[in-house]
């Protein structure tokens, strides 16, 4: 990294006492200008099938889901540099702010081919990819923008391995993996009945729209959007089509699409109105204004989700990590350190980020307010600490002491529930002061997000 | 590094040592409470030395055995007088050379000042109000990184008043030091807490990012723990129980390897949270075996 990637950064660090958030990217691995926006409390809301049915995550989808939030999965310098599924796929949905400076041509995507995660598979192309939702992703064969993987299982793999550079994965971790995303359920809809059909409880002009979208077009080979887009197939056909976009690629659902800003293989459109202009210009359809609009409305109403944002608490992390225990547990029980190492890396990390949303004295947002903020701050290091432990027993071959250690954790974490919540007014778990300090951070950092990554050699942008 | 006031650091040790009091079920006021309170009633809360969490003998801990951690601790800061000397005489050093506008040398001075400094972050939380002033983070109106961003930035002017201020403190810090005495305990907080803050302080592109000597700060922290460990505590948490003890000498041995590199950007910052937070982890089982209720290691509040 050179000197001036590293002034632009430490004037940032040292022009106030602000918490930066850990894993905005290691700052040593990544450019300046990162943003993995992990800081923000609001977040997509993810519906788990075997939750929402009133069950629980199996062990094996509790460990994929951790898996999930581990860069340990990765290999350099992805690891290094904190990326996870999770950093993407927030919550299962997408990330429509994340950027990586030389990497990504807009944020919520990256050219996931690139020279930095893995200089095997470069090949002096620039392409970006736009995040794709994972919610419904069961049912979303093929993978891959382009649908050239069939298997959800092998599109992992080819994830971890050839795209971000990670070491083969064990079988039974990839099969975790696959079984957390095949439990990502799509947000209901009351607009839509379960055969894709507009409810009474969409408005006029999305009705009209409704029309519009399975009317064929000569145009369009006489077909219609709905021909791609089968209404009662979750708005997909599992196939590839060339739309002039620079080859073909496979229908995307429209469900819940309302959150998936922005739209294309490689996001080059930022709203419906400009896709619906996009078919209607490429494909000579005629519309009118009013039709577009109509159209608008309709992909509003079928991209529609019951409360797709919630905010992140310390209860839900608390109870996340504690589902995280579980594998954990089970690993110790069959002496499995590969797993062990990988879940307290990944718990103790996360806690470590919850502690970081209680400010220290030395933030602007935290110096009146220690007498709350500490105590969170020190439960939540005692935590960390006795996951170390843990690990520690565990390393050396003391399985039991590790599962009373784990034990002693579990009652630990819920003691500290209350400190925690006692804590969050004052906290960067509330909404109002994670945005002032998102702010202040900002204010800081214009240097940083202003500077011009390092070109990677041979590349050219998309077409 | 210090991050944060010493009033906050009173009122925040008051905090977690009343919720110690409560969870173990007693209404009376540890040593640290009382202390902090009275600290608080006489409006002090800026003085130069705060003794809070210095001396916590625990129910079973053993007077005898209390009385040779003191000694031990007093051997200890025989040899950190070292550092605290090799400090001031860098400060001063600094200064000289900013005065007679020579900016190599300037600059040469403050990484040798630092180097004394950061061993001696073991004890430097005994001096809040001391601390803040000399190693604020993140800040960049005082202290060694107040200079630091001037110093080393093509270019701006030299920071004389900024590194006179730091001299005087630096000079105080050597009075108090030298007047204060260190006790067994709070050496061992010391080590546990700058063990915990080492395994976060890569992530965020180091402490002294505009020198380029953040990997130094490691590498020095690393220096002070192992002496402070080997000089207060090796034998006599060896002689309680060696496991422990093995545990602790392995991990300080392994985050020194982790910090062993030619470059930041070779820091392996997942790798040195574990360990980093492992040792803490040892250290505080080392502080039971000693008799010691388990420490609190936040104050690492950045």
């Amino acid at each position: 990294m050179s000197r001036g990637v590293q002034l632009t950064l430490s004037c940032a660090l040292l022009c106030a006492g602000l918490a930066l958030p850990a894993r905005a990217g290691d700052p040593t691995v990544l450019p300046p200008g990162t943003v993995f926006g992990e800081e923000s409390v609001r977040q997509p809301r993810e519906i788990l099938h075997d939750e929402a049915d009133g069950g629980r995550q199996s062990d094996l989808v509790a460990l994929g889901n951790m898996a999930f939030s581990s860069p340990q999965i990765f290999g350099d310098p992805a690891r290094k540099a904190g990326l996870t599924c999770e950093t993407c796929h927030n919550q299962g949905d997408v990330n429509p702010v994340f950027f990586i400076p030389g990497l990504s041509d807009r944020p919520g995507g990256l050219a996931v081919v690139n020279a930095l995660f893995n200089t095997q598979t470069t090949n002096g192309l620039h392409r970006h990819i736009d995040i794709p939702s994972l919610r419904g992703i069961r049912y979303l064969a093929p993978y891959g923008r382009d649908g050239r993987i069939a298997s959800l299982r092998d599109f992992t793999r080819n994830v971890i391995v050839n795209e971000f550079g990670g070491a083969e994965p064990s079988p039974k971790l990839v099969d975790a993996i696959t079984a957390y995303m095949e439990q990502i359920d799509v947000l209901p809809n009351p607009k839509l009945k379960s055969d894709g059909q507009l409810t009474d409880a969409a408005d006029p002009a999305a009705r009209r729209g409704e029309r519009l979208f399975n009317r064929t077009f000569p145009q369009m080979g006489s077909q219609s959007c709905a021909s791609c887009h089968h209404p009662s197939a979750l708005f997909v056909d599992h196939l590839q089509h060339d739309i002039g976009t620079g080859g073909a690629f496979k229908t995307q659902t429209l469900l819940n699409a309302d959150f998936t800003a922005p739209y294309f293989h490689d996001g080059r459109y930022a709203t419906f109105g400009q896709v619906v202009d996009y078919f209607d210009g490429t494909y000579k359809l005629g519309l009118t204004q009013a039709d577009k609009s109509d159209l608008v409305a309709y992909l509003q109403a079928v991209g529609d989700g019951e409360q797709p944002f919630e905010n992140n608490t310390p209860d839900r992390e608390l109870d996340e990590l504690l589902v995280f225990s579980r594998p954990l547990e089970r690993a110790i029980g069959e002496h499995d350190m590969s797993v062990v190492d990988l879940a307290v890396g990944t718990i103790a990390h996360e806690m470590r980020e919850l502690q970081e949303r209680f400010p220290g004295p030395s933030d602007p947002l935290g110096a009146g307010e220690q007498a709350l903020l500490r105590p969170a701050r020190s439960a939540a290091a005692g935590l960390v600490i006795q996951l170390r432990r843990v690990q520690s027993a565990a390393q050396e071959g003391r399985y039991d002491e590790a599962m009373a250690a784990l034990k002693a954790f579990r009652s630990q974490a819920d003691a500290a529930r209350p400190v925690f919540l006692a804590a969050l007014p004052v906290s960067l778990y509330d909404p109002t002061l994670a945005a002032q300090h998102q702010a202040l951070v900002a204010e800081l950092t214009p240097l940083a997000t202003q500077s011009t990554p390092p070109a990677t050699a041979g590349s050219k942008p998309n077409p | 590094m210090q991050r944060g006031s010493s009033s906050e650091f009173v009122i925040g040790a008051r905090a977690a040592s009343l919720m110690l009091a409560v969870s173990a079920g007693s209404l009376l006021l540890s040593p640290i409470t009382a202390n902090a309170q009275s600290t608080a009633r006489h409006g002090i809360l800026l003085a130069e030395s705060n003794s809070a969490g210095e001396r916590q003998p625990g129910k079973g801990m053993d007077p005898a055995l209390e009385a040779k951690l003191d000694e031990a601790a007093a051997a200890y800061k025989k040899l950190a007088t070292a550092d605290i000397d090799s400090l001031v005489a860098n400060s001063d050093k600094m200064l000289a050379a900013m005065q007679a506008g020579d900016v190599a040398g300037a600059r040469q001075a403050w990484i040798d000042a630092r180097a004394g400094y950061e061993r001696s972050e073991i004890f430097t939380i005994k001096f809040p109000s001391l601390d803040s002033a000399i190693d604020f983070w993140p800040n960049s109106e005082t202290g060694f990184h107040g200079i630091e961003a001037k110093l080393f930035a093509p270019g701006a002017p030299l920071p004389l008043a900024e590194t006179q201020t730091l001299v005087d403190k630096v000079h105080t810090l050597q009075r108090v030091f030298n007047g204060e005495p260190l006790y067994g305990h709070g050496v061992l907080v010391g080590i546990g807490s700058l063990a915990f803050e080492l395994g976060e302080s890569k992530a965020k592109g180091g402490e002294s990012a505009i020198s380029g000597t953040s990997l130094l700060d490691m590498q020095h922290n690393v220096d002070g723990i192992e002496l402070a460990w080997n000089t207060v505590f090796a034998k006599i948490v060896r002689d309680k129980n060696a496991g422990v003890a093995d545990r602790v000498e392995k991990e300080i041995a392994e985050v020194r390897q982790l910090v062993s590199v030619a470059s930041l950007d070779q820091v392996d910052a997942q790798a040195l949270e574990q360990k980093a937070e492992m040792l803490a982890g040892s250290v505080s089982d080392a502080a039971v075996e000693l008799g010691w209720p388990a420490p609190d290691f936040t104050d690492t509040d950045d």
